[in-house]
């Protein structure tokens, strides 16, 4: 594969501490031509590299991006890894690394490994299959409980919400709002703020719940809702904050 | 805060040398005042006689200032948000006017708009949340397609193809369901239209069906590999 493009990388063939550059990503795998388009980049260097090197790559790495742009392509770089930190990945199947290996265009290898582990890759020798289906599988899982586990916290940002809603109103009085039990005592002193004191009631029981690890589920859905009445109380509260200023003046 | 005379200057400099004082707060109201703050109580101070021809005197020990802190007394607050701290030897009156500044102490508009800017914050979180929610529903869609194509010997390496690879290896050849195509779209076009902007706002119903596909897809991918494997 030679892209016209891959002249402009030359720099890092002359690098001794770049040991391997990887092209991947549509460009490469559709084998069109890069231009309006991202071109995903991945270097690999050796594993003593130093900081002065760093400057040096950063230097290179500027040029090239430089040239690029001027031709209308974007380098999309991934943050470059040592040596061993790729076949770490590689190792434990990180499925991008995988894929980028597989089907990506190796334009550096000078200690063969990138070669090698393609190979391997490529193969696709049963027990590595398994692998990989297993991780995927595996991570996409964790990835839904892990989400679903998270709209449950939503529950203790409402409260905080709720109680930091309050809390502009009560500063105009002086008054700390430490929690939310002292919010919805505060709230108890003004009717116009009624039903926000039930609906931080309600919240706060829900959060209680939550904290005791007695609720099941939160949905999105019941996020919105809350979400909206959280909206609605602080819409409240600038407009009282906006009508007691105006009376000031 | 502006008091430029000298005389003023030189009393406050008389003020600092007497043994107890501990901090000075330079203020004008309606003449030019200061603040005495005492490591003794107030009124062993005043013996002591502390006078000025040119300035207003108000003396209070450190714990008679800390309590006045403590019930957040506006007009003391006020005296150190603009006043002009002339002498601070144990730093106290520096922290609490940085603690004014920082917006901590109620009734100060400092204060409103620090509680008013974490609100905004977590207005934020919720809707980072949400999109982040839909992020993860996509990527365990993608994870789970990828293990299936893997499976059957083809990758999904580019995520624009994996529409048409769903319907080619996964429908035609009745590896899977029509449903389950149906509930990939779903979740894959929610992501496009997002990542294009397309879809500003990620609701709740949003996140709760894309993440009950996902769940769909992943069990019923999971069931047709170990099915396939004899995995029981």
């Amino acid at each position: 594969m030679q892209f016209p493009i891959f002249e402009d990388f030359k720099q890092l063939k002359d690098l001794e501490f770049v040991i391997g550059v990887l092209f991947f990503g549509s460009t490469i795998y559709e084998g069109k031509t890069p231009k309006d388009s991202d071109l995903d980049c991945l270097i690999i260097l050796s594993d003593d590299f130093s900081q002065s090197q760093e400057k040096l790559l950063l230097n290179v790495l500027e040029s090239i991006k430089k040239s690029l742009a001027s031709k209308q392509v974007k380098l999309h770089l991934q943050p470059p890894m040592t040596l061993n930190v790729f076949i770490r990945r590689v190792i434990t199947l990180e499925p991008w690394i995988v894929s980028s290996l597989s089907h990506g265009f190796i334009y550096k290898d000078s200690s063969g490994v990138l070669k090698a582990l393609k190979n391997i890759v490529a193969n696709k020798k049963t027990r590595l299959k398994t692998e990989h289906i297993d991780l995927l599988l595996t991570r996409a899982y964790d990835n839904i409980v892990k989400t679903r586990k998270s709209l449950l916290n939503m529950i203790t940002l409402l409260t905080d919400l709720y109680l930091l809603i309050t809390r502009l109103i009560a500063s105009r009085d002086g008054f700390i709002i430490p929690d939310p039990e002292s919010a919805i005592k505060y709230l108890k002193n003004l009717p116009e703020f009624e039903s926000f004191k039930q609906e931080f009631e309600d919240l706060s029981l829900i959060n209680k719940k939550f904290e005791a690890g007695t609720l099941g589920e939160f949905k999105g859905v019941e996020l919105d809702e809350w979400l909206a009445r959280c909206e609605n109380y602080f819409l409240t509260v600038q407009k009282t904050i906006l009508k007691v200023e105006k009376s000031w003046l | 805060m502006v008091v430029k005379s000298e005389l003023v200057y030189k009393d406050l400099e008389r003020i600092a040398s007497y043994e107890g004082v501990i901090g000075l707060v330079l203020y004008k109201q309606k003449q030019p005042s200061v603040l005495i703050i005492t490591e003794q109580l107030a009124g062993q101070e005043r013996k002591l006689g502390i006078q000025s021809q040119h300035l207003l005197i108000t003396i209070l020990s450190l714990e008679e200032f800390l309590a006045r802190v403590m019930d957040r007394d506006k007009d003391l607050l006020n005296i150190l948000k603009a006043g002009l701290i002339v002498y601070d030897i144990k730093g106290v009156l520096k922290s609490v006017h940085s603690l004014i500044k920082q917006g901590f102490m109620p009734g100060f508009n400092e204060t409103e708009l620090n509680i008013y800017n974490e609100i905004l914050q977590r207005f934020q979180e919720v809707k980072r949340f949400k999109e982040q929610a839909l992020i993860n529903a996509y990527s365990a869609t993608m994870d789970v397609l990828g293990a299936l194509m893997y499976f059957l010997g083809e990758t999904v390496v580019i995520p624009k193809k994996a529409e048409q690879l769903f319907k080619k290896h996964l429908i035609t050849q009745g590896i899977i369901g029509a449903e389950y195509y149906k509930k990939f779209k779903y979740i894959y076009k929610l992501f496009k239209n997002f990542e294009k902007g397309k879809k500003k706002v990620i609701t709740g119903v949003d996140i709760d069906n894309a993440l009950k596909y996902a769940l769909e897809l992943h069990e019923q991918v999971d069931q047709i590999i170990r099915k396939k494997l004899d995995i029981t």
